[in-house]
């Protein structure tokens, strides 16, 4: 059970549950409770689970320590504080440990000032980063309150002395919540919760997140499928502004140089106006692009108070970047994503987001980094430099505005973070199967997941798949007589190494021919590139020559399309709800007269009447060159390219997540039926299906793939997907977090290409020999529900095949709403053809080129 | 469809056949490649078992020679190595008389193999010389059969549909055969990159542009022209 509190607590009943020194320290310092604490401090006095979401400034942090704090020095007056950990507090953000720990042990030092005595509390970290010596040192004496990464915490669950100090754990906080829940760290992090209840009894659970939308979710998550919750949602107290600006007059025909000089005289423009300005790019390549361009352009205002803040550089470099931040040194910071999270970086004053955020959550977090104080006003302004981004920004903003969220997506029945769980839990003892299984089923989760699944899995880690006489395989536990437990005696250090969920990635640098450096690349995609491929790194084309050891060389290109996939780009997709309320608001504008659209764009969409002209302007011409794809039409477009291609273009409003499935799908039927192969092209906006100029595509081929079953379009999707690039990749991550490849082994560490490779062969043998084995499941979920969203293009399709179809052939221009997909997007070929038909169609074509022999 | 140069049949399995002496050459079978892959699971050594025991039985072959690289890891041999190897060897000498050639990856061998069969640098018979390839072999104008190189095909159609196929390459100017891997989980090496520099020392200063290139596709061998036609023709 999950409530809102409703029951705002007053100042006298919270400060009488406060120990003496608590209270007076906190009555000096601060006078008045904030917002949270009102709601908090009380409930978690009563050891009740609470979910804190509220704005920066609003003393969300310590709404959980003051009852902390003064619990622990009434046991210690009644003495009843051992050497135990009572408090574990779970930062996702392992780099802000210390600054945690500052924060706590700031209110300590000052009540022992105050009280004149030094208190027994004491405070310890353990990660990765964590020295052998300091562990030791833990271990012989623990802290009071431990601050651990999720990571952490499983290795400490399993570690066989320390995690006796656990055995007195009254409180857990999980900081940062809404970063966790929407991954498979969350899922790893809840289970490790319900083994360190199941093994030393209940503890009270405190969350702390950013706004995210349903709040209920994320409560839920937190303490699992039985217990309850109550939210403590104060985000209304925060004020909001924000804005969309264009810094050209003309959107459409300004030429592309003009339009980056006026965005920069914006820029410097905002920040002048301003004492401190953080600007975020959706890109770590533009954050390094944007400092460039500002010291280039202003010299003279931009040398000491400047600086970058992304996740490939330094971690020294960023916390110096934070100190100045902090100390209110820097009057301007450029940050790609690292900056969305984590503590208080100070008194920032206006945010600029450069280019759409893709989603209102990111946005509002993004925002939410200005206005220091709890009263401060969070500024923010949204740059855009064309019209699908105006237009997608303006409805963006209206939505942060309102409110109106996207919703979180949180993955369910995990099997390959169960598994390395199920070996965890069979280190620490012998279970019952019934007895793990509803273990397992107390974290939200798992609170459905299926006997049958569980036990697959546990069949998979004991090796009994005989009847596949898979030989050898390593087991990692024994299951016999309805219990299971650890087998062998590598299986620990084979847990120690391996657990986590992150996969690994490897980077190879690219250098031009001239050996010059330019940046690096992901291995996996360094490894697929073949000579004459051309790809996008730091915003610039390059074609790839040959590689050499850990390098690769390449050659710098103009005005040529990119030929390989982007699955590796950092490109944030598009949130579905936004898209859908984005094709409502074109439907909308194209309906109204010129005056009522402008009236109502400056009226209820906050826009200047620059912007609202531009607007209309663009749908107007869609309207005068083709049709505006809305609510109520949807609309497919027929366009032959310059290389002699046809194009289909299809306006599916959808975000990119459910274009990856529905491109797919079409790309698989059409091709099917056809009997050829499809190049897909997926976008935001739609998607694009090129094939060879003379194959005709009727309008019933496209009308017949609308009225599909969800059963047959999943069957379409699994098709398509055969021994695609997207299967391949995340079975390496799958396998890797299900045990089956070993990432780490004795002193043997095995690169992410290697680990490619191996999982490529097993993958094709699981397919060929055990179809239903468990993580080639979990494979396919990831790829369904994470990497494309199946559920967002069902509900798509559904509603396409209600309204209007609109099929236009033959155009020699794609339409101003087609622009954006044609030029852009991630490519990717679906293969209908039997591969032994297309060697052999191959083969026709060479040996028609150089005559029969 | 089979294809056959200077009177060896190259079969849709990767394994040459002589077939007047009734001898099959394969190459490169890399078992235990798994193992030091970190794989958790065995299943190679008998895929290639099953495909060679078919192989041997269409094709009559009293005599397999294999022409190194059995085992993956260098150096001293890793568990799965020992028990895989030692009964592949059980299996396949109740079936034919076989010949093992050592390879850059066979060392300690010799100790895997010994009292169930011999281990040779080359082997010859007929007017053929088998070896592994890594190393020069002296000869007259016997024909020589070598692995090592794993080629593969590399295919790619105007929409950027792709497929990977193993290749058989045929050196005529220095009369040598490259047989493929045996092993489809070996990674493999496109024929476009074949280039003379870079391979085995018996095929030195050869025009790699003129071999020619037969590709495995299913149960068909198909006759792809030279390194040169498919470096013009197709794109890839």
């Amino acid at each position: 059970m999950v409530y809102f509190a409703k029951k705002e607590y007053s100042e006298s009943e919270i400060l009488e549950v406060l120990h003496k020194d608590v209270r007076g320290w906190f009555v000096k310092k601060y006078k008045k409770f904030t917002p949270p604490q009102k709601f908090a401090v009380k409930e978690i006095h009563e050891s009740k689970n609470v979910l804190i979401s509220s704005p920066t400034g609003s003393g969300k942090t310590l709404s959980a320590f003051l009852s902390i704090i003064s619990e622990l020095l009434y046991m210690e007056e009644e003495d009843r504080l051992d050497e135990k950990i009572y408090c574990i507090y779970v930062s996702p953000l392992r780099a802000l440990n210390n600054d945690i720990r500052r924060n706590l042990l700031q209110p300590i030092r000052e009540i022992e000032k105050r009280s004149k005595r030094k208190l027994p509390l004491r405070i310890g970290i353990r990660t990765s980063d964590t020295l052998q010596k300091e562990k030791a040192a833990m271990l012989r004496n623990p802290p009071h309150i431990l601050i651990t990464t999720p990571e952490s915490l499983s290795i400490l669950l399993n570690s066989p002395k320390f995690s006796e100090h656990l055995s007195h754990v009254k409180w857990v906080i999980v900081d940062e919540i809404h970063s966790v829940v929407e991954n498979k760290r969350g899922a790893h992090l809840a289970l490790s919760l319900e083994r360190l209840e199941a093994r030393f009894g209940t503890f009270t659970r405190i969350g702390l997140s950013a706004t995210v939308s349903p709040l209920e979710e994320v409560a839920q998550y937190l303490v699992g499928s039985e217990r309850e919750c109550i939210v403590v949602d104060v985000n209304y107290v925060k004020e909001t502004d924000i804005r969309v600006v264009s810094p050209i007059e003309d959107i459409i025909y300004t030429p592309p140089d003009i339009a980056n000089t006026k965005l920069y005289e914006l820029l410097d423009k905002l920040i002048q106006e301003h004492r401190t300005t953080l600007i975020f790019t959706n890109t770590r390549s533009a954050t390094e692009r944007v400092v460039f361009q500002l010291r280039q352009r202003f010299g003279d205002r931009y040398i000491e108070d400047i600086a970058a803040h992304h996740s490939s550089l330094s971690r020294e470099i960023r916390l110096d970047v934070e100190e100045r931040l902090k100390r209110g040194e820097l009057k301007v910071v450029v940050s790609s994503t690292s900056l969305e999270l984590g503590i208080d970086i100070g008194n920032i004053d206006l945010v600029v987001l450069l280019g759409s955020p893709k989603s209102v959550a990111r946005a509002l977090q993004r925002v939410g980094r200005s206005g220091h104080r709890l009263h401060d006003i969070s500024k923010g302004r949204i740059m855009v430099l064309d019209r699908d981004e105006l237009v997608e920004c303006t409805m963006l903003a209206k939505d942060a505005l309102e409110r109106k969220f996207d919703h979180i997506r949180m993955p369910k029945n995990s099997l390959d973070v169960l598994a390395q769980h199920i070996v965890g839990m069979a280190i620490e003892r012998v279970w019952d199967v019934k007895e793990a299984y509803d273990t397992v089923r107390k974290a939200y989760n798992y609170k459905e997941l299926p006997y049958t699944e569980f036990e697959d899995l546990l069949n998979y880690l004991a090796g009994n798949y005989e009847e596949l006489e898979v030989r050898n395989v390593y087991g990692k536990i024994w299951m016999e007589d309805g219990k299971f437990g650890k087998r062998g005696k590598m299986i620990r250090s084979i847990y120690f190494m391996n657990t986590g969920t992150i996969p690994d990635v490897n980077y190879v640098k690219v250098f031009t021919r001239s050996k010059e450096y330019i940046g690096g690349v992901e291995e996996d995609f360094a490894e697929k590139l073949i000579r004459g491929d051309i790809f996008v790194l730091g915003g610039k084309s390059y074609e790839y020559v040959f590689s050499r050891g850990n390098r690769i060389y390449v050659d710098s290109v103009k005005d040529k399309r990119p030929t390989i996939p982007a699955w590796f780009s950092e490109m944030l997709p598009l949130s579905y709800e936004l898209a859908l309320d984005i094709e409502e608001f074109r439907g909308r504008v194209a309906a109204m007269q010129d005056d009522e659209a402008i009236d109502i764009l400056v009226n209820e969409y906050y826009l200047d009447e620059k912007a609202a002209r531009a607007i209309l302007q663009y749908i107007r011409e869609q309207q005068k060159y083709s049709i505006v794809p809305d609510k109520n039409i949807f609309l497919v477009e027929e366009y032959l390219d310059e290389e002699g291609m046809k194009n289909l273009i299809f306006h599916a409003m959808a975000g990119r997540k459910a274009n990856e499935a529905l491109a797919r799908v079409f790309a698989y039927s059409i091709g099917e039926k056809k009997g050829i192969n499809i190049r897909v092209t997926v976008t935001d906006y739609g998607f694009v299906l090129t094939i060879p100029r003379w194959r005709r595509i009727n309008k019933e081929d496209i009308e017949e793939v609308l009225s599909i079953s969800e059963e047959e379009f999943e069957a379409r999707l699994e098709k398509s997907l055969k021994n695609s690039e997207i299967i391949r990749r995340r079975f390496r991550h799958v396998a890797a977090r299900g045990f089956l490849i070993l990432r780490r082994y004795g002193t043997r560490e095995l690169s992410a290409g290697r680990q490619q490779f191996s999982a490529d062969s097993l993958l094709k043998l699981l397919q060929k020999y055990r179809p239903d084995f468990p993580l080639l499941k979990e494979v396919k979920k990831e790829v369904y529900y994470e990497a494309m969203h199946v559920d967002e293009a069902l509900d798509y399709l559904r509603r396409c095949s209600l309204k209007v179809f609109s099929y236009r052939q033959g155009l020699k221009v794609p339409s101003p709403f087609a622009f954006n997909m044609v030029a852009s997007g991630a490519k990717d070929v679906v293969m209908l053809e039997e591969r032994r038909e297309f060697i052999r169609r191959m083969h026709k074509k060479l040996l028609e080129k150089i005559g029969e022999k | 469809m089979m294809a056959t140069v200077d009177g060896i049949k190259l079969t849709s399995y990767g394994m040459a056949v002589v077939e007047e002496e009734k001898t099959g050459i394969i190459a490169d079978l890399h078992i235990g490649m798994e193992e030091i892959s970190m794989i958790t699971t065995r299943l190679q050594t008998e895929e290639m078992l099953e495909r060679l025991e078919r192989a041997i039985e269409e094709n009559n072959i009293e005599k397999l020679v294999i022409a190194g690289d059995i085992k993956h890891g260098f150096g001293k041999s890793v568990r799965q190595e020992w028990g895989e190897i030692r009964e592949f060897f059980n299996r396949l000498l109740s079936l034919v008389d076989v010949v093992v050639l050592k390879g850059n990856h066979d060392y300690y061998i010799e100790n895997i193999v010994k009292d169930r069969t011999t281990v040779l640098e080359e082997y010859r018979f007929g007017n053929y010389v088998v070896s592994h390839g890594h190393k020069e072999v002296l000869r007259g104008d016997e024909i020589l059969i070598i692995g090592n190189e794993h080629p593969v095909l590399t295919l790619k159609d105007e929409v950027g549909a792709s497929a990977r196929v193993r290749a058989y390459v045929w050196v005529g100017e220095k009369k040598v055969l490259i047989v493929p891997a045996f092993n489809p989980l070996t990674r493999g090496y496109d024929v476009r990159n074949l280039a003379s520099s870079q391979l085995s020392p018996v095929l030195k200063k050869a025009d790699m542009e003129k071999a020619e290139v037969y590709a495995i596709n299913d149960e068909e061998v198909l006759y792809f022209g030279t390194i040169g036609d498919i470096k013009r023709e197709l794109k890839r």
